[in-house]
């Protein structure tokens, strides 16, 4: 059976879940860093994650810092045209925003087994306590790229091309199987 | 049978728990905690396998990974494994194990007619007899496939689960004796995170062999509490977990079996698992590898390395033979007398190889066995076992009966892994061993695999080398190191003298090379035929190859060929170690990348409206993509004809979701892309595109594409599927490296933007009937609105028919699909696949990455010159180098076949039998007209139209006459596209 990315695994220790479309847009700051962005977390009513951080925005707004001048925003689909006309107008020209909606998807995987599965055909030292909750990494997994986001301690986000969804997922599923196994 | 060889009591086994297992199809049994090997052993079994050239009967030299003799077939069906070290794999109920490279029987084997012909085939024979014309190497190949291999590969394909898992850490320890267990213990006190790794299935190493008491504690109890410590820190222990490559950056892959070989694992648990180790610090110490001697008759079964033995006395409970005698070159002799007497042997004599050897165990040994000094063996009685020793001790030669000969000619380090990290080694004269030195990554070594000899120094060394490696990464140590405070093992002095063939020994019968067959006499014909490189030395005679890589013989063969130059072992130099340090078996290098999962696969947001059409699919880089969608009945060369046709009759689509796709954002956007862009891009208006094509600094053609100005400040870019990702890594390069300056924003919006082509005659009235306005014109982007979601709407075409690229959010591009499908339908039109776009485009003459655009093709070549800006672009430097101008370059030209038969990728040749000038890129058929047409990368191609040449494809049995024309098969001057 080819799997599709609608597919949910669950068990006590992980629960994989294929999340529902989002509005994605990334903005790219070239200009003086500092003052810039504050204009924008201004403009979102919040405040942008430092370095390799994430964090929630109002109106059910997630900041993603993907890059040292890059940041990804997801949230509801139906006001991205909003949001991106309220970067546009805050960069100025020094940024610029490029929506990318639909050019990726998010599987959710919750449990106290989250971080060991994410080492399971991946090189991303996801069991370090430095990887808490408002982290965020790029890296690869089961040859995929993904980015990372740790919503919460017990769960975090993965986000991907769509087209890599349903065989992420599988990958996800499989590994899922053999996690905690006992010392020989 | 009964297990008439094992001791009453003692040892590592469970005697309580009883296996059964075969060998050869005979039922015997073991118990847990046996390796094959000990069982088979135990059950009185000695002859286990058989030379791999001469087919000479084998038994077990060894008690680990180091075995070269006894390997063995394991499992059956798609858990087959062939050449299991029978001392490498634990019992399991149900083992089912075959001896190897013999025929028909182990005890009888007409293989060993080998052994009459041995003086016709030496080392290097198959180099000065086979040779000839192919007739005669056809019919030598079939001989020489016969005789090669060791064991038979798996024909079925595997059946359990191998996966591959990252671990970090601080301190990664490899080996778990007496040093690795005590650096480990320093690191963890130290409080750093440590991994621990064993390649056995108990921790503790010698501490097995040669039991020890360690700080008032039983060795073995000891090595269990440094596990629980390294537990309770937040470390990692693993057992059966072999290290088996050191690479950059201090990753170690570890392989790590769940379950022995053949044995199935429970549930859908795994059978290996590949850990990919990131440590900041490893330690080395994985030990010393015994080294056999040299002497007639030394691959007798019964002739067993001396610390082996005392495994199989003290770990095992069994007597590896009845009466022993013990020939070494230090202490380790005297040592493993006492082990066997105490296991029930009776000990025919004991020889050390040196003038004087003094201390408590020589002393000890010299009160209850016949000792000799100055002694050496001369060779091994007997044939499928030993039965006796010629032996010299202090210049008399005498005999001795025995069943059993223990080695040793002394220990080397195992420095593999230090090796494959960058290390160097340094020659000891003492011990005849290269130890490690000059560590290259975060690496040291510590105990036996540092030289270091005896258990004090070893548990000193190695806790030195656990508290340094915690230390340099800002631990603090703590606690006190681990001292022996019984007997413990002794400390044995070494010799150089055990390397030398003594006087009266065959060396055609004194094996060096026990797994490969290879004897003194070909190490000392190798040098009499000029072979002074040990490089050389090994591929003339195959010493140290194999699956066992020369763990025992390797030091043995180079100090031979160091005898012969008159040079010292350092001076001759090492092979390279290359990582595996144990085989691995491919299914835990390929992991759980297997089946349908063996590359990542990329499925297209149409996918399922796809297979509701009746896709035939083609993988596609990682894209699986719609080939053609044939009817019931029809061929796929049918279908896509007919899709084709539809094209350029009425209307036809596709899916094009995969194209690289880049918005370009910012005040320099235009400024970016005349960088990225060969064409000119700037002066662009907005709302119209271009074709453009893009160079990598070479000049070289990277791929091409569209660019079109959505607005003032951006643009949207296109790239082939196949380049999608090198584009992508190339605009961040141009932009992060080359020019920073810029403001201006690049990002990969492939799967933003769904694509649907759109093309012929009909597509403008379809697009104008669903969207409710005019499409706009050949080159022109519109935003406009389609089946209720908003799109972009290219006028582009691929197929040189007017034609629209529909692009969508993926996620909402199913509605759209299905609107135009239906309108396409009504006019007599349908999807098309990768054939018919194909088809399409050689007749348009437009080049695609991966056949015409190969890497070495510069614009010039391809035609495209006019299209170039005079400068600024990357690649334009480049393309002022005069190569660039050679007349005589391939490039592209139309060719058209004169016999009907136009094979892809055949050669272009001026005539039979002439050296090739090009070759066929492309080749497909007219869509509308007859005959096969194609594009061609030819010498001077675009002066030569009108030629006729060969286009000639011996692989598959095609040739026929070209003709040499213009890449322009259908509507050169556009009128079609522009509509």
């Amino acid at each position: 059976m080819t799997p599709t990315a609608s597919a949910t695994v669950a068990d006590d220790r992980v629960t994989l879940t294929a999340l529902p479309p989002a509005a994605l847009i990334a903005f790219d700051i070239w200009g003086d860093i500092g003052p810039v962005s504050e204009r924008v977390a201004a403009a979102l009513g919040g405040k942008l994650p430092p370095l390799a951080g994430s964090g929630d925005l109002p109106g059910a707004w997630r900041a993603i810092r993907v890059e040292p001048t890059v940041w990804w925003l997801t949230g509801p689909l139906d006001m991205a045209e909003a949001v991106v006309a309220a970067l546009e107008t805050a960069l100025e020209e020094d940024g610029g925003v490029t929506e990318l909606s639909g050019g990726f998807t998010r599987i959710g995987v919750k449990g106290p087994s989250w971080r060991e599965l994410l080492m399971i055909g991946g090189i991303f030292d996801a069991e370090s306590a430095a990887f808490g909750a408002g982290s965020t990494a790029g890296t690869l997994l089961h040859h995929v790229g993904v980015r990372y986001d740790v919503v919460r301690d017990d769960e975090v986000h993965i986000h991907l091309g769509p087209s890599y969804g349903g065989d992420l997922l599988h990958h996800l599923s499989a590994a899922a199987s053999r996690l905690d196994l006992p010392e020989r | 049978m009964s297990a008439t060889f094992r001791v009453a009591s003692g040892g590592l086994i469970d005697r309580t728990r009883t296996i059964g297992f075969s060998f050869d199809g005979r039922r015997l049994e073991g118990h847990v905690g046996d390796t094959l090997a000990s069982a088979l052993l135990a059950n009185g079994v000695r002859l286990m396998g058989r030379g791999f050239k001469y087919h000479r009967p084998r038994g077990v030299l060894g008690a680990g990974v180091e075995e070269p003799n006894a390997l063995v077939g394991v499992g059956a069906d798609g858990r087959y494994e062939p050449n299991t070290r029978a001392t490498d794999i634990f019992l399991y109920d149900g083992l089912t194990a075959t001896s190897q490279n013999r025929w028909p029987s182990l005890g009888f084997d007409l293989g060993a007619v080998n052994q009459l012909i041995a003086p016709f085939i030496p080392a290097g024979f198959y180099y000065k007899t086979f040779f000839g014309g192919p007739r005669l190497w056809a019919f030598y190949e079939r001989f020489i496939r016969m005789a090669a291999g060791l064991g038979a590969a798996p024909t079925l394909p595997e059946t359990d689960a191998f996966d591959h898992r990252a671990a970090f850490c601080d301190v990664l320890v490899v080996g778990a004796g007496p040093a690795g267990l005590a650096a480990a213990r320093a690191a963890a006190l130290s409080g750093a995170r440590v991994i621990l790794v064993e390649q056995d299935l108990r921790l503790g190493g010698a501490l097995m062999r040669d039991p020890a008491e360690i700080g008032g504690q039983d060795g073995l109890e000891w090595a269990a509490a440094v596990a629980d410590l390294v537990r309770e820190r937040g470390g990692r222990v693993l057992t059966r977990a072999t290290a088996s490559g050191f690479h950059d950056h201090g990753l170690v892959n570890v392989v790590e079996r769940r379950v022995e070989a053949g044995e199935a694992p429970a549930g859908s648990a795994l059978a290996q698992r590949i850990w990919q180790v990131r440590a900041r610090r490893v330690v080395l110490a994985q030990g010393a590898i015994e080294r056999p001697l040299l002497f007639s008759g030394n691959d007798r079964p019964g002739v067993m390395l001396a610390s082996a033995a005392r495994t199989y006395a003290a770990r095992f409970g069994v007597r590896p033979g009845s009466r022993a005698l013990v020939a070494g070159c230090d202490d380790n002799a005297y040592l493993t007398a006492l082990a066997l007497a105490d296991a029930g042997l009776e000990i025919a004599a004991v020889l050390d190889s040196r003038v004087e050897a003094v201390g408590p165990l020589a002393e000890t040994a010299r009160r209850r066995f016949t000792c000799h000094l100055d002694g050496a063996v001369i060779a091994a009685r007997g044939l499928a076992g030993v039965t006796g020793a010629r032996l010299s001790a202090g210049g008399r030669m005498f005999d001795v009966r025995c069943d059993l000969i223990a080695v040793s000619g002394g220990q080397t380090p195992v420095v593999h892994l230090h090796m494959q990290a960058g290390g160097d080694l340094a020659w000891e004269e003492t011990s005849g061993a290269f130890n490690p030195t000059g560590p290259r990554q975060n690496q040291d070594s510590a105990g036996a695999g540092a030289g270091i000899q005896g258990l004090a120094a070893g548990l000193a060394d190695g806790w030195r080398a656990g508290v340094e490696a915690a230390a340099a990464l800002g631990f603090k140590a703590n606690g006190e190191a681990p001292i022996p405070t019984g007997p413990g093992i002794a400390a044995p002095s070494s010799s150089g003298a055990a390397y030398a063939l003594p006087a009266g020994s065959k060396p055609k019968t004194a094996f060096i090379d026990f797994q490969n067959d290879v004897t003194a006499s070909d190490v000392d014909l190798a040098w009499r035929e000029g072979y002074r490189s040990v490089e050389h030395l090994k591929r003339y005679t195959t010493l140290g190859m194999a699956s066992d890589q020369g763990k025992t013989s390797n030091l043995v063969g180079l100090a031979r060929m160091a005898a012969a130059l008159g040079k010292t072992p350092p001076e001759v130099g090492l092979t390279t170690f290359r990582p595996p340090y144990t085989p691995v078996t491919f299914g835990a290098l390929a992991g759980d990348a297997v089946g349908h999962q063996v590359a990542p696969n990329r499925r297209l947001p149409l996918h399922d409206d796809h297979v509701a059409a009746g896709a035939v699919w083609q993988p596609s880089g990682y894209w699986t993509r719609p080939r053609a969608y044939p009817a019931a009945g029809e061929t796929l060369a049918d279908a896509a004809l007919r899709e084709a046709r539809a094209v350029r009759l009425s209307v036809g689509m596709v899916d094009v979701s995969t194209l690289g796709k880049f918005e370009i954002v910012g005040p320099d956007a235009a400024a970016f892309l005349e960088r990225i862009c060969a064409t000119g891009v700037a002066k662009l208006g907005i709302g119209r595109g271009r074709y453009t094509i893009m160079l990598r600094e070479d000049g070289i053609v990277a791929d091409d594409g569209t660019v079109w100005r959505l607005a003032e400040n951006r643009f949207l870019m296109t790239s082939s599927t196949g380049g999608a990702d090198t584009m992508a890594a190339h605009l961040s390069y141009v932009r992060r490296v080359l020019a920073p300056e810029l403001r201006v924003m690049s990002t990969a919006v492939q799967e933003r933007w769904a694509g649907i082509a759109v093309a012929g005659p009909r597509a403008i009235a379809i697009l104008a009937d669903l969207t409710g306005a005019p499409p706009p014109g050949h080159m022109s982007v519109a935003r406009t609105v389609l089946a209720g979601c908003a799109i972009l709407l290219l006028g582009a075409s691929y197929s040189g028919e007017r034609a629209f690229e529909v692009y969508a959010p993926s996620h909402a591009v199913g509605p759209i699909w299905r609107a135009l499908a239906d309108r396409v339908a009504a006019c007599g039109g349908g999807p098309y696949g990768l054939d018919a776009m194909e088809l399409l485009r050689i007749e348009k003459g437009h080049i695609v990455t991966g056949a015409e655009v190969d890497g070495r093709m510069s614009p010039h070549d391809l035609g495209l010159t006019r299209m170039l800006r005079k400068r600024g672009y990357i690649g334009w430097a480049a393309l002022q180098r005069s190569d660039f101008q050679r007349p005589d370059r391939l490039r592209l030209v139309g060719l058209e076949a004169l016999d009907g038969v136009l094979p892809e990728g055949a050669m272009i040749l001026p005539k039979a039998g002439a050296p090739a000038q090009g070759h066929v890129s492309s080749a497909g058929r007219r869509v509308l007209g007859e005959g096969a047409i194609g594009l061609g990368l030819v010498e001077a191609g675009p002066d030569r139209l009108g030629e006729v040449m060969i286009a000639s494809s011996p692989t598959r049995g095609l040739t026929g006459r070209v003709k040499l024309t213009a890449p322009m098969f259908h509507d050169p001057d556009g009128e079609r596209y522009r509509g």
